[in-house]
């Protein structure tokens, strides 16, 4: 206890000693700097920033998330190493340390009490920094207007452990720092030190690089996730490194500063083996800590959630990207949802959509045995969706930038035509990109330090390779014509990419690039005279493996079926594939896929529907026998809808006297109350027409519509004259209407 | 023995593998007492100093304060010890004042004792000014009194007059000669100047080379070194021998012309040549062979 006495009583006398040094009023100014800084650039950007905001959120939280970054990763570590530097040279300079160990003060309570007065200056800049920051933002506040949906209630509990993990985030760089400026006498050296890591550490984040032991690394890190951890720890497990760290650092320097010289520290046996005893520890700890972790299975397959919403939600289903086939059906109760699925699901992404007055949707990654949590917002119409936790945690907030995750070299040279003469060093490209991309691949890590699952990682180690393939492929297209030679053999080195994957992996079978992929290796054989499509279903027949067959043949039977021209054409392709197909399921799927288009097909008769229009009359399709009727299906929400709608208003203007066509648009939404606010503004040359819930979804499933907008031209005795027409803004929308017209004057 | 506050037993120290800077110490101060500590410059006395003050550690334990091993009793024993290592250790952004209270602070003296100390040592007009615009002198003595302020049994000075006018160091040995007799504090004070030892301490240590080569009191120091040896080159001097009065001891012929004799002091040799002079001595040279000085002097080499 007489440790702690010695202690409060250097503390205090080392108060005294730092008069004048103006020590403290350094650290409050670097902690109100960058508020200042903020505050101006906000005040006087406010206009030009202000955008439309849907989904609600805190004030604070937001501005200070953009706020922390220059904080943590240059102002306040450029502060520690500072008054570090500052502090230690008060004794250095003055011969301090002699007199302090001529006193009656334990050589740790020294030590100690300097590293306190470094600490609470963290403390001092981090609270003037959040307060400061506080003030001026609430005062910004005030003096603009600020968005009613957005929370401006000052988030005290969330300020408070934001200091606290700062703080905590700082420990690190602060004892390296401290122990560097006790240990070299010189004042320049230890900056140079801080600074020159600093810059470094700066640098390396600009290419990529993160080494998540590095001192400042831990602060940036803070910054980047200042809403904390995903799993409501208190701590990042960057901050707890850091804590490790702390306690390490502060034990081995001050037995370097007990015996002055680095000799006696590391070469006297008993002082080596406490050093080393520490720094094992303290190694272990972090590696602990460092370790990523990855889920385990769960032993059932579990979807839950919860909705913060201003509706009462019921229901959601969770449906297969591939096929559209529902897999589960979700009860909500109380916007609340906790489903075991039955069925097995392969691992793949898929989609959860929920039905409420508008449908909203969202993807997740789930396989068999996971068990996945959503926390879901939908306020005003608006979905937001947050952190999915649950054993796919990682998988599901893995997001690869881009095809290549950032620039590729290899992508640049294929289509740079130039390389055509230099093959050898294409392929030499490629292949070091891609080995180096595959060894990167399952490098992603969540705040929390989860990884994902190694069955994710095999699948993104997959997708990478074949996304390299089908850049060579189009090269060696290319090469065909420029250079045939070369590709007599395969490249040896395109040769190994090649063995990583199998043609027939039907895990990747909805990954439209491994699609892609199959079609190209099969298709390549074939050199007859036929087309694509032809060729692709031909090769895919050729397969043994039924499961993948039968996924192929379906997908690729669906969109040939869409784009056939006739019926002809329809019937000979559903008779030679449609019964390849082994797998009942989707056979009768594909069967029903040919019997909607067939319905659909040119002169079949158009599915009568009733509506309700602007008056809140009936108005069914038939009543309108006898002319032409061409209809726009859009809804309130649908972005692209609202680009179509003045081409189709202009056209059906256009035709206003022109008593043997009427126009008109369906509108799909949910809120009947939404639709009609938008209808009643738009040109009366365009009928107004609302489905109701049921009529809806007849009319979805009998012209199948998938997606919004969609055009339908019907003729006069209400038969098809095209079930899926191109945009109107595409000037032939026009000529195709006109042409109908004009053949039927004559 | 318990009447010795400080004591070393054969105290090594060496910086490097060759030389030793302390070599074989046997330091015994009595308390009470004010030692002084005589070397040339480069004897060892600051690195003794050092050691007696912990600033180097002795892994020896071969130091004694207090009667215990001063290792055991660091730090606590700076509660009773005060000390001056090397040149003074001042916050020279602080002020006069504000460095003696840094002390207090950790010494916990009250701080009405400041003002006391800063008038002993005549600083108080300067006491809010900062040390880094004070004089060499005043800079002494602000450390004088930082080392005084908690009123310790023991001082270890070194070197304290160091830089000052003689004035300052009239006062400094004034003020010490003081304290050491009203408070009884042990004073051990290190110098390369003879004659500031001669004039202040009771017992005295000589070191050169790092070996002690003398300790006692002032009173045997002059007894064995005060005395003066000279020799005389003279013409007869057998003729002269034989008139020399007997309270000249040590009388011995060196050579056919050369006697040589122990004075008790330097000063009694203008009167002695004047004697022989008066016996008809022919004298061609008159050499003082031994005195503290010169005895002091031929430690350097």
């Amino acid at each position: 206890m007489s440790i702690l006495k010695n202690y409060t009583t250097a503390l205090r006398s080392e108060f005294i000693k730092k008069k004048g040094t103006g020590t403290y009023w350094l650290c409050f100014s670097f902690g109100i700097l960058v508020p200042i800084v903020y505050f101006i650039a906000s005040f006087f950007l406010w206009e030009d920033n202000k955008k439309p905001v849907n989904i609600p959120f805190n004030f604070y939280e937001k501005h200070i998330t953009e706020a922390l970054a220059s904080f943590q990763s240059f102002f306040f570590p450029l502060l520690i190493i500072i008054i570090a530097a500052k502090i230690t040279q008060i004794d250095h300079k003055n011969g301090g340390w002699q007199l302090m160990e001529t006193q009656p003060l334990s050589k740790f309570s020294i030590y100690l009490s300097k590293l306190s007065v470094l600490l609470i200056g963290n403390l001092i800049a981090i609270v003037s920094f959040l307060g400061s920051f506080v003030v001026l933002m609430l005062f910004l506040s005030l003096l603009k207007d600020v968005p009613e949906i957005v929370n401006t209630n000052i988030p005290f509990g969330f300020l408070a452990q934001l200091t606290i993990r700062i703080f905590a985030a700082s420990l690190f760089l602060s004892i390296v720092q401290f122990v560097i400026s006790v240990v070299f006498r010189s004042f320049i050296l230890p900056i140079l030190i801080g600074f020159f890591t600093m810059l470094g550490t700066l640098i390396l984040d600009g290419f990529q690089i993160y080494k998540v032991w590095n001192p400042f690394t831990i602060l940036n890190r803070t910054a980047s996730n200042p809403t904390g951890s995903q799993l409501d720890y208190f701590f990042l497990y960057t901050e707890k490194i850091s804590i490790i760290g702390f306690v390490m650092v502060t034990l081995i320097g001050f037995i370097w500063y007990q015996n002055k010289t680095f000799k006696r520290t590391f070469t006297k046996p008993k002082n080596l083996a406490k050093v080393l005893g520490i720094a094992v520890l303290g190694m272990l700890g972090m590696s602990y800590l460092l370790n990523p972790n990855i889920y385990e299975k769960h032993n059932r397959t579990v979807l839950s959630g919860t909705i913060e919403s201003d509706e009462n939600i019921s229901k959601a289903y969770l449906i297969d990207k591939f096929i559209n086939d529902t897999l589960a059906e979700i009860d909500i109760q109380d916007n609340k949802f906790h489903t075991v699925i039955k069925n097995e699901i392969p691992l793949e992404q898929y989609y959860v959509v929920f039905k409420a007055s508008n449908q909203f949707y969202t993807e997740i990654y789930m396989s068999t045995n996971d068990s996945t949590n959503m926390n879901i917002q939908y306020l005003n119409n608006v979905p937001n969706f947050k952190t999915t936790t649950g054993t796919r945690l990682a998988e599901n907030q893995y997001q690869p930038g881009g095809m290549f995750g950032g620039f590729s070299f290899a992508e640049f040279m294929i289509n740079d035509n130039s390389y055509l003469e230099r093959p050898e060093k294409v392929i030499n490209t490629i292949y070091e990109e891609w080995e180096e991309k595959i060894n990167e691949s399952d490098k992603f890590r969540t705040p929390d330090n989860y990884a994902p699952q190694a069955d994710f990682s095999e699948r993104n180690k997959k997708i990478t390779t074949i996304n390299y393939l089908n850049i060579w492929n189009s090269f060696e297209e290319k090469l065909k014509v420029v250079n045939p030679e070369i590709l007599k053999n395969t490249p040896e080195k395109i040769k190994e990419i090649k063995s990583s994957i199998s043609l027939e992996d039907s895990s990747l079978i909805t990954n439209e690039s491994y699609f892609n992929y199959v079609m190209y290796e099969y298709t390549k054989q074939d050199t007859t005279d036929t087309d694509q499509i032809t060729k692709r279903l031909h090769a895919i027949s050729k397969l043994e493996n039924k499961d993948f067959k039968d996924r192929l043949l379906f997908s690729s039977l669906k969109s040939s079926l869409k784009s056939a021209s006739d019926s002809d054409e329809r019937q000979k392709l559903i008779n030679t594939y449609g019964e390849q197909i082994s797998n009942p399921k989707l056979k009768s799927l594909a069967y029903n896929h040919f019997t909607t288009q067939e319905k659909l097909a040119k002169g079949n008769p158009a599915q009568d529907f009733v509506a309700q229009n602007l008056d809140g009359e009936d108005v069914r399709l038939s009543d309108f026998k006898g002319k032409y009727v061409v209809i726009d299906v859009w809804a309130t929400w649908c972005g692209p809808c609202k680009v179509e709608s003045p081409h189709f208003e202009r056209i059906a203007i256009k035709n206003k006297n022109n008593p043997d066509i009427v126009f008109m648009a369906v509108s799909i939404d949910k809120k009947k109350d939404d639709w009609y606010l938008q209808a009643k503004t738009k040109s009366e040359s365009v009928v107004q027409l609302h489905l109701s819930s049921k009529e809806e979804d007849t009319f979805s499933k009998a012209y199948d519509v998938e997606s919004i907008p969609r055009f339908i031209f019907i003729d006069k005795e209400g038969n098809f004259v095209n079930s899926s027409m191109i945009r109107p803004s595409q000037n032939y929308f026009e000529t195709i209407v006109n042409e109908e017209l004009n053949s039927e004057q004559k | 023995m318990s009447e010795y506050i400080i004591q070393t037993k054969g105290l090594d120290f060496n910086f490097s593998k060759s030389k030793k800077a302390v070599d074989n110490l046997s330091l015994n101060v009595p308390k009470g007492s004010i030692y002084g500590f005589l070397g040339p410059n480069g004897a060892g006395k600051s690195t003794t100093m050092r050691l007696l003050t912990g600033i180097i550690p002795d892994d020896s334990d071969a130091i004694e304060i207090f009667g215990e091993s001063l290792q055991k009793q660091l730090p606590e024993i700076f509660n009773r010890l005060g000390c001056l290592v090397e040149s003074p250790a001042l916050y020279l952004h602080l002020s006069g004042y504000n460095n003696l209270k840094y002390i207090a602070k950790i010494r916990k003296v009250d701080t009405s004792r400041i003002d006391e100390m800063l008038k002993i040592v005549n600083l108080y007009d300067d006491r809010n000014r900062k040390v880094k615009q004070y004089s060499l002198g005043m800079k002494q003595r602000l450390a004088i009194a930082m080392a005084l302020l908690s009123s310790p049994e023991i001082l270890l000075l070194d070197e304290p007059v160091n830089g000052l006018d003689p004035n300052g160091i009239i006062e400094i040995r004034k003020l010490l000669m003081r304290i050491n007799q009203e408070l009884g504090t042990t004073i051990f004070v290190s110098s390369h100047l003879l004659s500031e030892i001669e004039k202040m301490c009771t017992h005295v240590g000589i070191i050169s080379k790092g070996k002690l080569r003398f300790e006692g009191t002032m009173r045997e120091l002059s007894q064995n070194f005060g005395q003066c040896k000279i020799t005389i080159s003279l013409k007869n001097s057998k003729e002269i021998l034989e008139k020399i009065p007997a309270e000249y001891n040590a009388i011995e012929i060196e050579a056919e012309s050369k006697i040589s004799l122990i004075l008790s002091d330097k000063e009694m040799i203008p009167d002695f040549t004047k004697k022989l002079i008066d016996f008809g001595a022919e004298i061609y040279e008159i050499k003082i062979q031994e005195g503290l000085e010169e005895w002091f002097m031929s430690l350097t080499q």
